[in-house]
C-alpha cells in the first residue's frame, strides 16, 4: 500500500507565487473540480463521485455489548460525510472502526465488512496491518491533543513515521501542512515553542496539520469543534471545506447546524443502527423516516 | 432563626481559624526541630568544614582524618546503582504500563513491586550477601554494593515510572497510534518524553535515599577504614578505560560516619558531624536537582 497517494497540499491562493510549495514531481492525482476558493454549494454536488469506502453489514461489540448492529452505507471520495445522532448511538464507535483504533483495546469484535476503494480491500480483514491502515486513514480527536513537543515536532511526527529524515524535507512538509491548515501565518515564528502554548483553536488546527502532514486519504474527525468557541469552530469548518477538494472526510458531530453547514452527505444513527443516510439537504429538508425528521427538527436528542 | 444561623456560622468560623493556627504551629514545630538539628550538626562540624577534610584519608588523629575515600566510594557506588537501576526500572515500569496485558498476573506483580519498595534495606543486604558475595563470588566490592543498592531502589523507580506513565492522557497515545505509529514509536516518541519529568524526579529521590543507606552495605561487608582510592577508571595506556575499580574494596559516607561516632575518642564526633553535613548537603542538592529538572521539563513541554 502506498502511504502517500494523496496529492500534495496546494496552498490557498492558487497557482501563482507558490512555486516553492508546488508538488515536486508528483502529478496531481485529482482533477480540479472547481477553481480553488470557489466552493460549490454544499449538498448540490453531482452525487456520482466514486465511492471511497463502504460499510457492509458492519457490526461491532465491546465484550457482550453490541454497539453497531449491522450498518451499510457508502462514503464518497472527496466529500464530507457527517455522522449524526443522539449520544450513545454509536457514531464515534463507527468512526473509530475506519482506522481500527479499537484494536488498542481488548474485548472488541468486528463483524461485517468495511471496504476501502480503489484497492477494494476489507479494512477489517485478516491481512490488513492496522499500522499501515492508520498511515492512510488518520484521525482528529474531540479534544485537541497536540503532543507535548514543539509545534514543528508535532507536525513532523507523521512525515517521520513515513520515513522522512532530511531536515530540509521535514521543514518543507511541516510548512506545507501548516499552510494547508491555515496556521502557518500564526505559528511561523513560534515553530519551536511548545504546542501546548497555542490557543485551543490553534491546537486543533495544529492537530489537523499533523494529520495532513502524514498525507492521509481519509481524515476521521470525532467532534473536532465541540471543545472550541464559535470563531475557532468557524475556522475549522472553513478549513474542512477547503481540504474537501482533495481529502475524504468523515465527521462525527453533535451539532446539527454544523452537519448542515459543511457536509455533503449525512447519516443519522440511532441505538447502534443506521436510520437513514443520503444527501445532507435531503436528510435535513425531506427525510424519509419519521425518526430522522424528529431528530433534525429537534424533537428529541 | 437568623440569629441562630449566625451563631452556628460563627462557631464554624472559629473552628476554621483554629485549624489554621494548629496547622501553622505544626509546621513551625517540624521545621524548627529540623533547623535546630542541622544548626547543631553544623556547629559541631565547624572545625572540619574546610577543603582538606574532603581531601584526606581517614586517620588515627581526628584533626587529620578526612573523608576522601568515603566520598569517592559513595559517588562510585551511586554511579553503579544509577547505571544499573535506571534503565532496568524505567524499562520495567514502561513495559508493565504500556505493553503488559491487564490481568490478575500483572495486578499481582503490581502489588508485589509496591511491597518490595517497603522491604527493610537490611533484608536486601542479606540477600546480596548470600547471592552476590557467597554464590556469585563478587566480593565486597563497589560492584556488589552498587548492585545491592540497585535492588533497593529498583522498585521505587518502577513505581515512579508507572505512575508518571499512567498520568499521560490516553488521547495522546491514541493521537500517536492514529497517525500510524507502532507501539514502540508511541512509547519512545510520546509516552516517555511526556513522562520524563516524573520519571527523573522519582529516580533522583530514590537515588538520594540510596546515598544514605548504611545497613545493607555493612551487611555485605563494606570496610570502614580505607586509606586508598580505587583504581582510576581512565588509564594512560590503551584501551584507556578500566573497570578494575568495580572490584575494589570501598567505604561510603554513612559507614565512615558510623565508624567515627562509635570511637571512644570524643573528638571524632566532630569528624562525624562534618560527614553528616556533607551527606545532608549531597541529598539536599540531589533533591534540588530533581525539583529544578521537573520544573524545567514542565516548562519545556507545556506552557
Amino acid at each position: 500500500m502506498a502511504a502517500a497517494t494523496v496529492k500534495r497540499a496546494s496552498p490557498k491562493g492558487g497557482a501563482g507565487g507558490t512555486g516553492k510549495l508546488a508538488p515536486s514531481g508528483q502529478p496531481p492525482t485529482v482533477a480540479p473540480r472547481a477553481a480553488v476558493g470557489t466552493m460549490p454549494p454544499v449538498g448540490t454536488n453531482e452525487p456520482e463521485a466514486p465511492i471511497k469506502a463502504e460499510a457492509v453489514g458492519l457490526r461491532f461489540s465491546y465484550g457482550a455489548h453490541e454497539v453497531l448492529k449491522g450498518i451499510s452505507m457508502p462514503f464518497r471520495q472527496h466529500r464530507i460525510t457527517a455522522l449524526i445522532g443522539p449520544s450513545g448511538c454509536g457514531k464515534s464507535t463507527f468512526l473509530r472502526c475506519f482506522n481500527r483504533i479499537h484494536d488498542l483495546y481488548s474485548g472488541i469484535r468486528y463483524g461485517g465488512e468495511l471496504r476501502l476503494y480503489p484497492d477494494n480491500i476489507d479494512l477489517l480483514g485478516r491481512g490488513i496491518n492496522p499500522i499501515l491502515l492508520r498511515l492512510r486513514i488518520n484521525m482528529v480527536f474531540q479534544k485537541p491533543n497536540p503532543f507535548p513537543k514543539s509545534v514543528f515536532e508535532n507536525v513532523a511526527f507523521g512525515p517521520r513515521l513515513l520515513g522522512v529524515k532530511r531536515k530540509d524535507e521535514l521543514a518543507h512538509e511541516v510548512e506545507t501542512a501548516l499552510r494547508s491548515s491555515a496556521l502557518w501565518e500564526e505559528v511561523k515564528d513560534r515553530l519551536h515553542e511548545p504546542a501546548l502554548r497555542l490557543s485551543g483553536g490553534q491546537q486543533q488546527r495544529l492537530c489537523i496539520a499533523r494529520s495532513l502532514a502524514a498525507r492521509p486519504e481519509i481524515i476521521l474527525l470525532d467532534e473536532p469543534t465541540s471543545a472550541l468557541d464559535p470563531i475557532a469552530t468557524g475556522r475549522i469548518e472553513d478549513l474542512m471545506l477547503e481540504l474537501r477538494e482533495r481529502i475524504t472526510m468523515i465527521i462525527v458531530t453533535h451539532n446539527l447546524q454544523q452537519a448542515a453547514r459543511i457536509s455533503d452527505a449525512t447519516a443519522f444513527m440511532y441505538l447502534g443502527e443506521l436510520v437513514e443516510h443520503g444527501e445532507t439537504s435531503t436528510i435535513f429538508m425531506n427525510p424519509t423516516k419519521q425518526l430522522t425528521q424528529q431528530y433534525v427538527t429537534g424533537s428529541f436528542g | 432563626m437568623s440569629a441562630n444561623l449566625e451563631r452556628l456560622i460563627r462557631g464554624r468560623q472559629w473552628l476554621d481559624a483554629g485549624f489554621a493556627v494548629l496547622g501553622a504551629a505544626m509546621v513551625v514545630l517540624c521545621l524548627g526541630t529540623l533547623g535546630i538539628l542541622i544548626a547543631d550538626l553544623v556547629r559541631d562540624a565547624a572545625p572540619h568544614l574546610r577543603p582538606e577534610f574532603l581531601n584526606s584519608f581517614p586517620s588515627r588523629r581526628p584533626e587529620d582524618a578526612g573523608i576522601k575515600s568515603a566520598l569517592v566510594g559513595t559517588l562510585l557506588v551511586c554511579l553503579v546503582t544509577a547505571v544499573v537501576a535506571l534503565p532496568l526500572g524505567v524499562a520495567a515500569g514502561v513495559y508493565l504500563e504500556e505493553y503488559a496485558r491487564k490481568n490478575r498476573l500483572t495486578a499481582a506483580i503490581e502489588v508485589n513491586i509496591a511491597n518490595l519498595a517497603g522491604v527493610p534495606s537490611i533484608v536486601w543486604g542479606l540477600m546480596a550477601l548470600g547471592l552476590l558475595v557467597y554464590k556469585l563470588h563478587m566480593g565486597r566490592s563497589i560492584l556488589t554494593a552498587g548492585l545491592t543498592l540497585s535492588f533497593l531502589v529498583l522498585p521505587v523507580i518502577i513505581v515512579a515510572t508507572r505512575e508518571s506513565v499512567r498520568a499521560i492522557p490516553q488521547v495522546l497515545r491514541e493521537g500517536s497510534y492514529a497517525l500510524g505509529a507502532t507501539r514502540w514509536q508511541t512509547v519512545s516518541r510520546v509516552v516517555i518524553p511526556s513522562s520524563m519529568g516524573g520519571i527523573l524526579t522519582g529516580s533522583i529521590l530514590a537515588m538520594s535515599r540510596a546515598v544514605g543507606e548504611t545497613a545493607p552495605l555493612i551487611t555485605i561487608g563494606a570496610l570502614s577504614y580505607i586509606a586508598f582510592l580505587p583504581p582510576a577508571p581512565i588509564t594512560s595506556a590503551p584501551p584507556f578505560v578500566s573497570f578494575e575499580w568495580l572490584e575494589s574494596a570501598f567505604t561510603v559516607l554513612p559507614i565512615q560516619l558510623f565508624n567515627w561516632v562509635s570511637r571512644p575518642d570524643p573528638r571524632f564526633i566532630e569528624n562525624a558531624a562534618a560527614t553528616g553535613v556533607v551527606l545532608v548537603g549531597m541529598t539536599l542538592s540531589m533533591n534540588a536537582v530533581a525539583i529544578v529538572l521537573r520544573y524545567r521539563l514542565r516548562k519545556k513541554y507545556t506552557t
